[in-house]
C-alpha cells in the first residue's frame, strides 16, 4: 500500500526548546535569516489566568498543495507518499510559490537561489532514518511516520488521541501535519492565511489591463527562464537516470 | 633551460606534499629568486598579514630589499614598496596592533582574516569556502601544515597559495590562480580591506592593505 | 519560513488559469525540454559522514552524543540513544555546539597581556612561551607564598585535569561554582538528612511519578534533557503537576495547578505542608518506623507552621495546602517534591532544602517506583597517582554527585598541626563553613578570599572556563580579586569578561575537538562514556589534558600526568575496568544494565542502606550533626525581604535555548534570542507608562542599573520582574553578545547563606522606570 507520511506535533509535550529548529539548520545548512521549521509561542489571558501554547511548524506537505500549482517550471512536485518536494535543478528562483503557501513555509535560499523548505527530511527518511527534528526533539513531541501503516506509531497515536489540523474555512488544503492540544482551541495566530494576492489557480484580482499584459510578459519570461535553466541543468544529467518513468 | 624547468617544477615542493605555513619566508624567497616577481610579491603580502615576529619582520625586510633591487622603475607597486621599507622594523607595537586588528580586538571588532567569515551567512569559520580552498590546494598537492595554526582560507594561506601558483609554469596553475583570485578572493578581500581601514590601523597595516589592493586589483 | 520579510508581495506576478503544469504543455516548447522535465526529479541528497561518540559541553547535564563529520569538520550533532542522560535527544543548545568550534572570535592562539590587566592589549605568543611563562610565574608564587597561594576556579569544558594539576601543585583551593552558586543547599540537605546526595544528574523515576510538587524547577526551560523528557513522560502517563513560581513559565503552562507564590517564601509553604502531613498522619508510617529518626522532634518544631500561618506569607490559600498534602499522600510513594535546580535565592536556602528533603522522606519516596531510585556505578579505577601533599579533598568521579569524603580537619583556622592549609574559602573548615562541600568549595568565598587576601595570601589564579562576573553578583569583589593576584592564567575556548583580565590566555580546543577523561555516571544503569574528537583542533588550540600535562612537566609534577597522551590515560583506566579505549570507541558508552531490585530496593523486598554524615543508619529528619553546630535552626522559617510599594523582586532564570553566560555569543543560539527582556505585569507597567518593547531602566538599592526592553505580560506577579540569565555582556570580543540586554548578575543580591556559605542571589529589590 502506498505510504502516506504525516507529522504529528504533541503541543503538550513540546517545550519550545528550539532543538528542532537548530537541528534542521545544521542538517540542511540553512542560511541565517531563514528556517525550514519553527515553534510559535502564543500567550494570552483567559479568565484572569495566563495561558501559553506552543506550536511546532513546518511545511504541511498538503494533499492539495497550492505551491505546486503556482510553480511554473514543475520544480515543485508531490511524491506518491505525500512529500511535497523541490527539484532545485529545475527551480528558477522565481518565487511565485512563496506567497502561494498559506503556512509561509517556502522561501528563496540566497545561497542556492532556489526554493527551500521542509522536505520531511526526505534524504534521511529514504534511508530509514527519522527526520532530524523528530530525532532530536527533547520532549518527543514530534512523531513521524506512515499513517497508512496500521502498526506505525503515528497510526496508533492518531487513533488514541484527538488530533487536529491547521485548517480554516478559507484554507482547507489537506495538510499532513497533525496537532494534539488536549482539547484546547487553536489560537488564531497559528492558523494559515491567504496572502492578499494569493495564487490559487482561481481568478485573481488584476488591477488594470496593462498589468495583465505585464503579467503575461512576466509569465513567459519566468517560463523561459525556468525552461532554459532546466535544459541547461538537465544537459548534465546522464541518460541512465531517464530510464525511470515519472 | 633544463635546469630552469626542473627548478620551476619542483618549486616550493620541499617535501612531496607542500605544506603552507611551515617554511619561513626566507627559505621560500630563496627558492623563487629566479622567476618573475609575482610570487615574491604574494609572499610579501602573505607575510605582512602574518604574525609580525622579529624573525618574520627581518625576513620580510630581506625579501623587500631583494625585490627593490630588481624591480623596474615604472612598476606600479614600487611606491608602496618604498613606503613599506622603513616600516619593516620590529617593535612590540606591531604585535599588539596585529592582535588588536585580527585576533582579540579591543575595543573594536576584529577584522577576521578568514574568507569563510565573510562568505558564510552566520559568519562561521570552516564554511563551504574553506573546504573549496582546501580542495583547490589538494589538487595542487598542497596542504596547510597542522601545527601552523592556520586554516586553508586564512588570508596568509591564500596568499601563500597564490605565491605558489604564480611560481608554477603550467596552465593548470595559471587557471587555478585566476579562479582563486576572481571567484574567491574577490568575494571577500575587498570587504576585509575596507573594514581593516576602518579599524584605524597603524601605518604598517594601512600600507599592508594598500599593498594588497595594488597586488590583487581589488 | 523567512525570519525576515524578504519578499514583497506587490511585485509578484499573477498567473491566471494557466498556472502550473498546464503551462508546460504550451506548444512550442522543445521536445527535448519536455523530456527533461518529465525525467525523474533530483532532490536534496544526504552526504556521507563519519561518526564518533562524545558528550555535550553546552551545559552540565552532559548528554551523550554522536557527532557526524565530513571533510575534516563536524557537521551535525546527534544524540546517543544509549546514553541515560538523554536517550538520544539533543536540545537547541546542544545542536548549536558546532558554532562553538566555528566561532570566528574564539580563542585561537596563546596570548600574553601587554599593558594593564583588563585593558585588552595582547600579543600572540608560542605555546612554549605561554607554558614556560605560566610555569615560571606559578613556581615564583609557590616559592614566595607556598602552594596554597594558588587558586583554581573552573566552570569549563571538563576541568578535571586542571584540578589535578592544582592539587599536584599542592593547593587545596580548587573550586567550581556548582556548589556555592547553584546546587549546594539542596544537595547538602539530602546529604545531611538521607546520606544520599541528590543533585547533579538526579536519580528520579520520573516516568512513574504520579505527583510533582514543584517549587520552581522550571524543568521545561532549565533543561536537563533526559530529566525533562522523563518528566514529560511522567506527565503524559498521568502525573499531576502542581507548580509554584512567581512567573508563569512554560512549565506552568503544563501544570494542572499553578500558584504564583510570593518570591522567597517557598520554605514557609513547605513547612506548612510538613505540618499538615504530620498532623493529619499523611506520612508513610512504615517507612518512618523503619528508616527515619527524629519524627517526634520534627513534629514539635512544625506545630507553629500551620497553613493559616503560611497563607499570608506565601499567598497560597491554606485550604489548598491541606488539599495538596492529602492528594500527595494518596499517590505516595510515587510522588516528588521538586527542588529548583539552583537553590541560591532566599536568605535561608538551606532551610528550604531541608524542608524539601523532609517532605520527600515523610512520603517515603526513597528507593521506590515513581520516587528516587538508587543508582548503580560503573567502577572505573582512577590511574595510579602519587599522594597529593596539601589537598584536603580529592576530586573523584561521582557521576555528578558531590563527594563528601571529609578528612579529619582539626579546629585550627588556617593550618592544621601537620602544616596542611585549610581551604581559603572555608569550605569544610571548622569555624568557617564546616558543612560546605570541601571538594567543589564555595566559589563566591574564594573570590572574596582573593580580593581580601584573607585568611592568607592567594597570589596566583588559574581559571578553566567560566565567567566570574556573570555567574557572580558582586562585580567589585571579582574585579578586585582579578587585579590583586600576581599572576592570572586563563584556559578557555571563548573570550569573556573574566578571561579579559588574564596575563596569559591558553586557547582550548572545544569539546568537539578533543578527548577528555571519562564520564563516569550512575543512573538506573551504571555507565562510563567516552568523548572522542570529531575533528582536529582548529587554529592553535590544545585540549585541556595536554595543556595541564605540559604545565605539570614544567613544574616537576609530571608524575601526576604519567601518560604520554590522554588516549593512553583513557586506555589505562578502561583496561583496569576490564575494557579498553578501542572497545568503548565502538559504542560510545559501556553500561551495567538497570536492575530493578537494586534501583528500587523497597519494591523488591530489599533494604535501603543509609549512612548520614552524622553517622546514623537512619534518615535524620533533624540531623544530629547540624544540631551539634546549632545549624538545625535553619529549619525555622526566616522572614524574607519584601519590596516597597514602588519596588519589585528581582528574579532571573533560564530559557530552553540559552544557558549560563556563554550561549549569548553563539551565533545560532543568539539567533533564537539576541537579548533578554524585562518581564513586567501590565498593571505596574501601565502605572509607569511602559508598553511592550519600551526601553526601561532597572535600578537596585545599591544604585546598580541597566537598560533593557520590556515584555509586558500577565505571566509575572505584580511585585516581581524577571529576566533571562546570562546577557548584558560588555566584553567587545564577544561580538554577538556584546551590549545585548542586561546582566542579571549585576542586579542580583550578594548575600551568604548563614549555614552553608553559598550565595543568596534572590534578595535584590529593584525599581523600574521608562527611559
Amino acid at each position: 500500500m502506498t505510504k502516506k507520511y504525516v507529522m504529528l506535533a504533541d503541543t503538550v509535550r513540546c517545550i519550545n526548546c528550539k532543538a528542532c529548529v537548530v537541528a534542521c539548520r545544521a542538517e540542511w545548512e540553512t542560511p541565517m535569516g531563514y528556517t525550514r521549521d519553527w515553534v510559535k509561542e502564543v500567550e494570552w489571558v483567559q479568565n484572569d489566568q495566563p495561558k501559553v501554547m506552543l506550536f511546532p511548524g513546518r511545511c504541511q506537505h498538503c494533499d492539495d498543495a497550492p505551491c505546486i500549482e503556482a510553480c511554473p517550471s514543475g520544480a515543485a512536485y508531490k511524491r506518491a507518499d505525500g512529500l511535497v518536494l523541490q527539484d532545485n535543478c529545475i527551480c528558477s528562483g522565481c518565487e511565485l510559490c512563496v506567497p502561494a503557501c498559506p503556512y509561509e513555509a517556502r522561501w528563496l535560499n540566497p545561497v542556492t537561489n532556489t526554493i527551500s523548505k521542509c522536505t520531511f527530511c526526505q534524504p534521511r527518511i529514504d534511508k530509514g532514518l527519522e527526520p532530524a527534528c523528530v530525532q532530536t526533539c527533547v520532549g518527543r513531541a514530534l512523531i513521524f511516520g506512515d499513517m497508512n501503516d496500521q502498526e506505525s506509531e503515528v497510526s496508533k497515536l492518531l487513533k488514541e488521541k484527538e488530533w487536529v489540523r491547521l485548517t480554516t474555512d478559507e484554507v482547507n488544503i489537506g495538510p499532513n501535519h497533525y496537532y494534539y492540544t488536549a482539547g484546547e482551541a487553536l489560537p488564531d495566530e497559528v492558523m494559515p492565511k491567504l496572502h492578499d494576492r494569493h495564487l490559487s489557480g482561481k481568478t485573481m484580482e488584476i488591477v488594470n489591463p496593462i498589468g495583465a499584459i505585464a503579467i503575461g510578459g512576466m509569465l513567459l519570461t519566468f517560463l523561459g527562464a525556468g525552461v532554459m535553466k532546466l535544459i541547461g541543468r538537465r544537459n548534465e544529467v546522464s541518460t541512465s537516470e531517464n530510464q525511470e518513468e515519472k | 633551460m633544463i635546469l630552469f624547468t626542473c627548478y620551476s617544477k619542483n618549486l616550493f615542493k620541499i617535501n612531496d606534499l607542500y605544506l603552507i605555513g611551515t617554511n619561513s619566508i626566507r627559505i621560500l624567497s630563496e627558492l623563487i629568486k629566479k622567476v618573475n616577481r609575482q610570487p615574491q610579491l604574494y609572499l610579501l603580502a602573505s607575510g605582512l598579514f602574518n604574525q609580525p615576529t622579529p624573525a618574520r619582520i627581518e625576513n620580510l625586510r630581506s625579501l623587500l630589499n631583494e625585490l627593490l633591487q630588481t624591480i623596474p622603475k615604472n612598476a606600479p607597486e614600487l611606491p608602496i614598496l618604498m613606503a613599506l621599507k622603513p616600516q619593516l622594523n620590529y617593535k612590540e607595537d606591531l604585535e599588539t596592533e596585529y592582535s588588536r586588528l585580527f585576533i582579540l580586538a579591543f575595543p573594536n571588532k576584529p577584522v577576521q582574516p578568514f574568507a569563510s567569515y565573510w562568505l558564510e551567512s552566520d559568519q562561521s569559520l570552516m564554511g563551504n569556502s574553506t573546504l573549496e580552498i582546501k580542495k583547490m590546494m589538494a589538487e595542487q598537492g598542497i596542504e596547510v601544515a597542522e601545527n601552523s595554526g592556520l586554516l586553508p582560507d586564512h588570508i596568509v594561506s591564500e596568499l601563500e597559495f597564490l605565491a605558489y601558483l604564480a611560481s608554477q609554469d603550467d596552465e593548470k596553475a595559471r587557471q587555478t590562480q585566476q579562479q582563486l583570485l576572481e571567484q574567491h578572493c574577490a568575494r571577500w578581500m575587498p570587504q576585509f580591506i575596507a573594514e581593516l581601514k576602518q579599524a584605524n590601523p597603524i601605518l604598517y597595516y594601512q600600507l599592508a592593505a594598500d599593498f594588497l589592493i595594488n597586488l590583487t586589483g581589488f | 519560513m523567512s525570519t525576515q520579510t524578504h519578499f514583497d508581495p506587490s511585485r509578484r506576478a499573477f498567473l491566471g488559469a494557466t498556472a502550473g503544469g498546464t503551462a508546460l504543455t504550451i506548444a512550442g516548447l522543445p521536445s527535448q525540454a519536455l523530456a527533461r522535465i518529465n525525467a525523474p526529479h533530483d532532490p536534496e541528497k544526504l552526504k556521507e559522514t563519519t561518526e564518533v561518540f562524545g558528550f555535550c559541553d553546552m551545559c552540565y547535564w552532559r548528554c551523550g552524543l554522536k557527532i557526524r563529520s565530513r571533510d575534516g569538520k563536524a557537521v551535525k550533532i546527534d544524540g546517543n540513544p544509549e546514553h541515560p542522560n538523554n536517550w538520544g535527544v539533543v536540545c537547541g543548545k546542544g545542536n548549536a555546539g558546532l558554532m562553538v568550534a566555528y566561532a570566528p572570535n574564539r580563542l585561537k592562539h596563546p596570548m600574553k597581556r601587554v599593558g594593564k590587566r583588563g585593558e585588552g592589549k595582547w600579543k600572540q605568543i608560542s605555546w612554549d612561551e605561554a607554558l614556560d611563562t605560566t610555569a615560571k610565574e606559578l613556581l615564583k608564587v609557590k616559592k614566595k607564598y607556598g602552594p596554597q597561594a594558588l587558586a583554581l576556579i573552573g566552570h569549563g569544558s571538563w576541568e578535571k585535569p586542571y584540578h589535578r594539576l592544582a592539587h599536584a601543585f599542592g593547593t587545596p583551593n580548587t573550586t567550581s561554582p556548582v556548589f556555592g552558586l547553584c546546587c549546594g543547599p539542596r544537595g547538602l540537605s539530602n546529604m545531611m538528612i538521607m546520606g544520599r546526595n541528590l543533585t547533579g544528574n538526579e536519580t528520579l523515576d520520573l516516568e512513574n511519578c504520579k505527583y510533582f510538587l514543584m517549587m520552581g524547577r522550571n524543568i521545561t526551560e532549565s533543561l536537563h534533557n533526559g530529566e525533562t523528557l522523563g518528566w514529560v513522560n511522567g506527565v503524559a502517563n498521568g502525573a499531576k503537576v502542581v507548580y509554584f513560581d512567581p512567573r508563569y513559565s512554560i512549565t506552568a503552562s503544563k501544570a494542572d495547578e499553578y500558584y504564583a507564590i510570593r518570591p522567597l517564601t517557598d520554605h514557609a509553604f513547605l513547612l506548612a505542608m510538613i505540618n499538615v502531613v504530620i498532623n493529619e498522619e499523611l506520612y508513610d508510617k512504615q517507612f518512618i518506623a523503619e528508616y527515619v529518626v527524629g519524627f517526634d522532634e520534627l513534629k514539635q518544631r512544625v506545630q507553629k507552621y500551620t497553613p493559616e500561618w503560611a497563607e499570608p506569607i506565601t499567598e497560597v490559600p491554606a485550604k489548598d495546602i491541606r488539599r495538596l498534602a492529602k492528594e500527595m499522600a494518596a499517590k505516595a510513594p510515587s510522588v516528588f517534591v521538586y527542588s529548583p535546580r539552583r537553590l541560591t535565592r532566599s536568605s535561608n536556602d538551606f532551610g528550604t532544602g531541608m524542608s524539601i528533603t523532609i517532605l520527600n522522606t515523610l512520603f517515603g519516596v526513597w528507593g521506590r517506583k515513581g520516587g528516587v531510585f538508587t543508582p548503580q556505578k560503573y567502577k572505573v579505577p582512577e590511574i595510579d597517582l602519587p599522594e597529593f601533599e596539601h589537598a584536603t579533598a580529592l576530586r573523584n568521579d561521582s557521576g555528578g554527585d558531590f563527594n563528601y569524603e571529609q578528612p579529619e580537619i582539626p579546629l585550627a583556622h588556617i593550618q592544621d598541626e601537620s602544616g596542611k592549609y585549610h581551604r581559603a574559602d572555608g569550605a569544610g573548615v571548622m569555624g568557617r563553613w564546616p558543612i560546605a562541600n570541601a571538594q567543589y568549595g564555595l566559589t563566591n568565598e574564594m573570590w572574596r578570599a582573593m580580593a581580601e587576601q584573607k585568611p592568607y595570601p592567594i597570589r596566583a589564579l588559574i581559571t578553566a572556563g567560566g565567567n566570574g562576573f556573570l555567574n557572580s553578583t558582586n562585580y567589585d569583589i571579582i574585579r578586585k580579586a582579578l587585579e590583586t593576584v600576581d599572576f592570572y592564567v586563563a584556559g578557555d575556548v571563548i573570550p569573556n569578561e573574566m578571561n579579559m583580565y588574564a596575563d596569559i590566555l591558553l586557547p582550548e580546543a572545544s569539546y568537539l575537538e578533543r578527548y577528555d577523561d571519562l564520564q563516569v555516571g550512575g543512573a538506573r544503569e551504571g555507565y562510563v562514556a567516552v568523548r572522542m574528537p570529531a575533528m582536529k583542533p582548529l587554529h592553535d588550540t590544545r585540549d585541556a589534558w595536554t595543556i595541564c600535562k605540559q604545565l605539570a612537566d614544567r613544574m616537576e609534577l609530571g608524575a601526576y600526568f604519567p601518560h604520554d597522551s590522554i588516549k593512553e590515560l583513557l586506555d589505562d583506566r578502561l583496561k583496569k575496568a576490564g575494557s579498553s579505549l578501542a572497545e568503548i570507541e565502538k559504542v560510545g558508552i559501556l553500561k551495567i544494565p538497570a536492575d530493578p531490585a537494586k534501583n528500587f530496593p523497597l519494591d523488591h523486598g530489599g533494604k535501603l542502606k543509609i549512612k548520614t554524615p552524622g553517622g546514623s543508619t537512619k534518615a535524620e529528619l533533624i540531623p544530629g550533626m547540624l544540631k551539634q553546630m546549632g545549624y538545625d535552626k535553619a529549619l525555622d522559617y526566616v522572614e524574607q525581604v519584601r519590596p516597597n510599594e514602588d519596588e519589585f523582586h528581582m528574579t532571573f532564570g533560564r530559557i530552553g535555548f540559552h544557558t549560563h553566560a556563554r550561549t549569548q555569543d553563539n551565533v545560532w543560539t543568539a539567533d533564537l534570542m539576541r537579548e533578554n527582556v524585562l518581564w513586567i505585569h501590565p498593571e505596574p507597567a501601565t502605572k509607569r507608562g511602559i508598553k511592550e518593547g519600551d526601553l526601561v531602566k532597572v535600578t537596585d538599592r545599591k544604585g546598580r542599573d541597566g537598560e533593557i526592553k520590556a515584555k509586558v505580560t500577565a505571566r509575572i506577579r505584580k511585585d516581581t520582574i524577571f529576566m533571562v540569565h546570562g546577557f548584558g555582556h560588555w566584553d567587545k570580543r564577544m561580538t554577538t553578545a556584546y551590549g545585548q540586554g542586561v546582566a542579571d548578575s549585576d542586579l542580583a543580591s550578594y548575600a551568604v547563606d548563614p549555614h552553608v556559605g553559598s550565595m543568596s542571589m534572590g534578595l535584590s529589590l529593584v525599581k523600574v522606570e521608562k527611559v
